[in-house]
């Protein structure tokens, strides 16, 4: 005991000078990264915002000449911008001029512009997956936005924009990329992405407040923005990759009047490809259940043929909503269905030959979706 | 067995007598009653206690008897009713030892021929009966002592089981386990520690349960003390445990008579002390130290999950300071993303830095409770609520501590009386300190090194030669039933092996 | 010394079972997938062979002379000058898995959690750590081991459990589609992780069993090992297929993505806890052995007194060899490879080669020592 007591005292003794503790940091000296936004200036160099959370003792202190909306106020963060050559030196100018370190761990989301996806998300994706201190479920957004402006625009509910667009994604509505979903679809041939894009947009009714709100995902071919699909269409990407939970869909019944609102859960996918002499076919079978939310139609629930006639239309609606955005990808060349993966379990040796020359073969894909929904109920009314 | 224990330890004990008296003891009891008083009273001189009467018995003329004794130890009452009024009553002449004693109505008499055996006896408060013309004094087992009545254990309290616990008379004691155990097999040895104190110790053991190998370790071990006086079995503890240098106490230390019998019957022995409360269990495992009795007399399934809070509350008794700092100055990426924003606000104000403000408020903290110890019963009240308050609200609002280091602190505290014995939660406390300033310098790296060398350390330790991490590591499958859970009472029916072949197995009676 | 202390069989065989677990979770689904690719569980599975090999090795030197270890039966049975000769070979061979090993525990910490903290600091805390562990003995160390197996097998289930959520099983498919010779270019992995399992020839008199009993246990520590690394490895590609390429650490992302209720996130500093301990073992039983070897091999030197200058010069050499990650993981491992064949399969089965040539020459006499 003497010896580890001993051992203990004299390590202690010595390393209190030897810096043993150079990465010790107090939480004080810390200044919390809670969003990045990543922009391209002018002259092709990126320019990085990093939203900081503004500890509510402090005053003052922090970056000075940032674009500060002010503390005290709702709004308890800060935005801090620079250019560089590349990222990492974009940031590293931010910590040279702030007082604090800059930590980037507590980091939730990290929003790209348009400008930069265009070309240059490799960049990105390098200096997430290099640095440590961004964690693997760091969100990704894409936006059209003015980068400050959307990191600074001030949440009725949350602390910073960063948590609220945080706990939006927890909704699992919309499609959710995370770092590690990036580099897992980066394997694929092709390199297909599909990132969600965000747009602010002002509250109607509340003056004071604007909103984000995700109109759709941006999809990328070899780390380039090639397209944007819509939100509506991104939920068969969710579909297809199992990520769906839940969602209403409103639509108009064929041949009816009024408009048929159906929540939709519990998806399941079944995918049976086959290759037939050069021909690449690809059969979804989808089963679900649905919840009858709205019906302003003269159809009746509880009628065996209405019902029937219920499932059949939303089943309908949902291969066409897969189908278009199948569609779209294969306009685009992005194979963001992740066919490739569900082509290799079945046909590795034809997949490795076509994976070189995948850009030609994934637009001639022909997609049939088998879809069967069943009417669980149809809420508390008998009609 | 024991040979990785026989360390050179020296045999170089002395009979204690030789110390205690040098001319007289060695004097044999002469058949005067004239010489031998003069001899009692030359050893006792400025005894103001010493009683010595001289008296005559009814057909003689000079003072033909003696007795001696010390004021207050002896039950006069007793002395003048079976042995003044019948010696001076009796019409029988004294010719000799048989008629001597029959002419004492007492059960305990003991003849003695020195004056070494002399002392002795009356220092254990018999007095002793000299007569004229037999050269054999008699010692009359007649003592009483002032004790205190068998009252509540103070230290080790339950809510369900017995309450009373030792007190400070040895004789009252094994009265307590005689109570609990009904077997001859429950034997008692006598042992005799200190120079002056002369402190009667008593081994007490189970014949056929208990290793007769580990009896002589410990014999052979508390033969090797030399010390004036021992006034309580810390001061023994401390000198036959294997490791001396070790935090952790190697021997368990209990007031409650129950606790002790349970111990015997698993093989173990027990030694009680003259004037103290406490008794020694030996050998014990680290996981003694974390059972409560209780946990045997409440449900198996309660008492798993408390022993197994207990074991958590222990990792916090231990690390939780240490974890704070090491998370709040090395790996923040740990804290919740909601926490650190509040945590990062309460801790601008604080001027230190997170290992002093922790070094602070434990060491106040210690203070404190050390101040509760010691103050009296009445102040102590006043002072927890003037340290409660101190601590906990003003040196907030006063911006020294933040709010986060007085939970961490709290609940360290509290942690740290979850452990049921006291000897472990204080080896608990020490390590603290060390462990902070480490996670201070190095980060939970260092944290986590500290406590693999405290297990290695732990490991390492034996207890009379029992592995001190023995039910887990070294693994027994029996034993562990009873360590961080209990087991049902009907399963545990075999008994754990402890040191030596003598291995009673199973749990019954077997001959 | 070693003599004098007894172990059981069980604990015969955990240090060096926790230790293949901790390094091989780390290291190796990297290595094995750039090989393999979701087919790694060949080249695991007979990899693991050689585990198989160095316990019959293992069990044999044992039957043969229980009351040795390797290095005495080296040099008492082979002549002076050879037998010194090899013992001196192992001996090296040892010290620079043992670097290797160092340094893997190094590196992992300076990228993942201590940027700027001297290499020095954190190799000198592991070892001095070490040193007070072995000079208790193996008795010791292998209680501790038993103490840590639970904590860091339950931790590293826990993560598997808590990792379900996110795990697509499908990424496993397909099976063995480059043929069955492909994947197992990567055999060779596996196989110098298994051999460590000749390590327990170092410290054969702590036990006192049959051979037989030593053998049949041993290939159930073996299979324990492969059935473990399988259901890991298993996680990590359902987690991250492709992509496992892509990351230093595979296990330790499975790690980081962990979320338990969407509070307790980033607990990767669990699992660097648990690793640590594993890593301990691992280092601990590597030196005591090295340690055991050079107080064996320099005779009449005592095992206590060598111990602080054989961890001292070991503590040199480590900081002299491989001190960047490129260096590591090329030299390194080649290194570790060229050490691992030939220290811990090479000279055994020499060793035991000429053994049965050498007994059966001497007839039926058991030679005991």
């Amino acid at each position: 005991m003497k010896k580890i007591m001993l051992f203990i005292m004299t390590i202690s003794l010595f390393a209190l000078p030897l810096n043993g503790c150079r990465d010790s940091n107090e939480l004080e000296d810390l200044a919390l990264v809670m969003g990045i936004g990543v922009d391209l200036t002018e002259d092709e160099h990126p320019l990085v915002s990093l939203q900081v959370f503004l500890p509510q003792g402090s005053g003052q202190s922090g970056g000075s000449q940032s674009q500060s909306k002010g503390a005290g106020g709702a709004n308890q963060s800060f935005i801090a911008t620079e250019s560089g050559q590349s990222i990492g030196d974009a940031v590293n100018k931010i910590a040279k001029r702030m007082s604090r370190r800059v930590y980037l761990s507590h980091n939730a989301v990290l929003i790209i512009s348009e400008r930069m996806a265009n070309h240059r998300l490799r960049e990105v994706i390098d200096y997430c997956q290099r640095t440590q201190e961004i964690r693997q479920r760091t969100l990704l957004f894409v936006t059209r936005e003015d980068m400050p402006k959307i990191l600074n625009y001030e949440s009725v509910l949350e602390k910073t924009s960063s948590i609220s667009l945080l706990k939006e994604e927890e909704k699992h509505l919309n499609l959710i990329t995370t770092i590690r979903d990036v580099s897992l679809m980066k394997t694929g041939p092709n390199k297909p992405i599909a990132i969600p894009v965000i747009k602010l947009r002002r509250d109607s009714y509340d003056p004071r407040e604007q909103v984000t709100k995700i109109i759709g995902s941006a999809l990328f071919t070899d780390e380039q923005m090639v397209g944007m699909m819509n939100s509506e269409r991104t939920l068969g990407i969710l579909m297809m990759n199992g990520d769906f939970r839940n969602n209403t869909f409103t639509f108009k019944p064929k041949g009816r009047k009024g408009k048929l609102s159906v929540n939709v859960q519990d998806i399941r996918i079944r995918a049976v490809p086959t290759i037939d002499r050069g021909s690449w076919e690809l059969s979804i079978h989808l089963s679900g259940k649905g919840m009858l939310q709205e019906n302003t139609t003269t159809l009746n629930p509880m009628n065996p043929v209405d019902c029937r006639q219920i499932e059949k239309q939303t089943a309908k609606y949902l291969a066409s909503m897969i189908g278009k955005g199948f569609k779209q990808s294969q306009c685009v060349g992005s194979d963001v269905y992740m066919t490739y993966e569900v082509f290799e379990r079945s046909y590795p040796h034809e997949c490795q030959r076509a994976r070189a020359h995948w850009a030609t073969v994934y637009p001639n894909i022909h997609l049939s979706v088998h879809p069967q929904i069943q009417l669980m109920h149809s809420g508390a009314s008998n009609s | 067995m024991f040979q990785w224990m026989r360390k050179m330890r020296k045999q170089r004990r002395k009979p204690w007598q030789e110390v205690l008296v040098d001319e007289e003891g060695t004097k044999k009891v002469s058949a005067s009653v004239k010489k031998n008083k003069q001899i009692l009273e030359h050893a006792y001189h400025a005894c103001a206690d010493l009683i010595i009467r001289s008296f005559a018995t009814k057909n003689s003329v000079e003072n033909n008897m003696l007795i001696a004794y010390l004021g207050g130890t002896a039950n006069v009452e007793e002395i003048n009713e079976h042995v003044m009024k019948g010696l001076q009553s009796s019409n029988r002449p004294l010719d000799g030892l048989k008629a001597l004693e029959q002419s004492v109505a007492i059960t305990d008499t003991k003849k003695i021929h020195t004056f070494n055996d002399v002392f002795i006896n009356i220092a254990d408060g018999k007095p002793v009966l000299f007569a004229e013309g037999i050269n054999t004094a008699l010692s009359l087992g007649m003592s009483k002592w002032a004790t205190r009545a068998v009252e509540d254990t103070q230290t080790e309290p339950v809510i369900r089981g017995a309450k009373e616990g030792f007190v400070e008379s040895m004789q009252v004691n094994v009265t307590l386990l005689r109570k609990r155990i009904r077997t001859p097999r429950l034997k008692l040895k006598t042992l005799v520690i200190g120079d002056y104190s002369r402190t009667q110790v008593a081994l007490l053991y189970i014949d056929g349960l208990c290793d007769p190998e580990l009896l002589k370790e410990v014999k052979k071990r508390i033969n090797g003390i030399h010390i004036d006086g021992v006034w309580d079995g810390g001061m023994v503890q401390e000198q036959i445990q294997d490791n001396q240098r070790s935090v952790f106490p190697q021997i368990l230390t209990t007031e409650r008579p129950d606790v002790v019998c349970a111990s015997l019957l698993d093989g173990k022995c027990s030694l009680i002390f003259e004037g103290s409360p406490n008794t020694l269990i030996l050998p014990t495992t680290f996981f003694a130290f974390m059972q409560s009795p209780e946990d045997y007399y409440v449900g198996y399934m309660i008492s798993s999950l408390l022993r197994m809070l207990r074991f958590g509350f222990l990792l916090i008794a231990l690390l939780a300071p240490a974890f704070y700092i090491a998370i709040v100055t090395f790996h923040q990426e740990m804290i919740p993303t909601t926490l650190i924003m509040a945590m990062t606000s309460m801790r601008e104000q604080v001027p230190f830095p997170a290992l002093v403000e922790a070094l602070v408020m434990e060491i106040t903290f210690e203070g404190l409770r050390e101040a509760g110890v010691r103050l009296p019963r009445q102040v102590g009240q006043a002072i927890s609520i003037v340290g409660a308050l101190v601590i906990g609200q003003a040196a907030i609002q006063a911006s020294l501590v933040s709010p986060a280091m007085v939970i961490i602190v709290s609940i360290t505290a509290i942690a740290s009386f979850m452990i049921p014995h006291y000897e472990l939660s204080i080896s608990v406390r020490i390590l603290r300190f060390p462990l902070m300033i480490i996670a201070g310098v190095f980060g939970l790296i260092g944290v986590v090194l500290s406590v693999i060398a405290i297990i290695v350390h732990l490991a390492s330790l034996r207890s009379f030669g029992l592995p001190y991490l023995e039910p887990l590591a070294p693994f027994k499958k029996h034993g562990a039933g009873d360590s961080i859970i209990r087991r049902r009472l009907q399963h545990q029916t075999i008994r754990p092996h402890l040191t030596g072949k003598t291995w009673n197995k199973y749990r019954r009676w077997k001959e | 010394m070693i003599q004098s202390e007894r172990i059981s069989v069980f604990q015969f065989y955990l240090p060096i079972f926790v230790g293949i677990i901790t390094t091989g979770v780390l290291t190796m689904p990297l290595v094995l997938y750039q090989a393999a690719e979701q087919n790694l569980w060949l080249p695991l599975i007979v990899g693991s062979l050689s585990g198989y090999v160095a316990v019959a090795v293992v069990s044999y030197l044992y039957h043969c002379y229980p009351q040795q270890t390797i290095i005495e039966i080296l040099q008492q049975r082979m002549g002076r000058v050879i037998g010194t000769g090899c013992a001196l070979l192992l001996i090296l061979c040892l010290v620079l898995q043992g670097v290797y090993i160092t340094r893997e525990y190094q590196m992992y910490l300076s990228i993942n959690f201590y940027l700027y903290m001297p290499p020095f600091i954190l190799i000198g805390l592991l070892l001095a750590v070490v040193l007070y562990a072995i000079r208790q003995g193996i008795e010791v160390l292998v209680r501790c081991a038993v103490l840590f197996a639970p904590l860091i097998l339950g931790i590293h289930l826990l993560i598997c459990i808590l990792i379900i959520p996110e795990l697509s099983p499908y990424r496993l498919l397909p099976l063995l589609d480059h043929g069955l010779l492909a994947p197992l270019q990567g055999t060779l992995a596996p196989i110098v992780w298994f051999s460590q399992f000749i390590w327990c020839a170092f410290y054969m008199p702590a036990v006192d069993v049959p051979a037989k009993k030593m053998f049949v246990s041993g290939c159930w520590f073996v299979l324990a090992t492969t059935v473990a690394l399988l259901i890991i490895f298993a996680v990590v590609i359902s987690f991250l297929g492709d992509a496992t390429v892509q990351y230093l650490y595979p296990f330790d992302m499975v790690e980081r993505y962990v979320q338990i209720t969407g509070i307790l996130e980033r607990s990767s500093v669990l699992f660097m806890i648990v690793w640590l301990l594993g890593i301990f073992v691992k280092v601990a039983s590597l030196l005591f052995i090295l340690n055991l070897a050079v107080a064996q091999t320099g005779r009449g030197m005592r095992y206590r007194k060598t111990s602080i200058p054989v961890t001292v010069v070991f503590f040199l050499i480590v900081l002299a060899l491989f001190p960047t990650n490129e260096s590591l993981q090329h030299e390194g491992r080649l290194v570790l490879y060229l050490c691992s064949v030939a220290g811990n399969l090479v000279i055994p089965l020499l060793l035991v080669i000429f053994l049965l040539i050498f007994r059966k020459a001497k007839g039926k006499t058991r030679m005991q020592s």
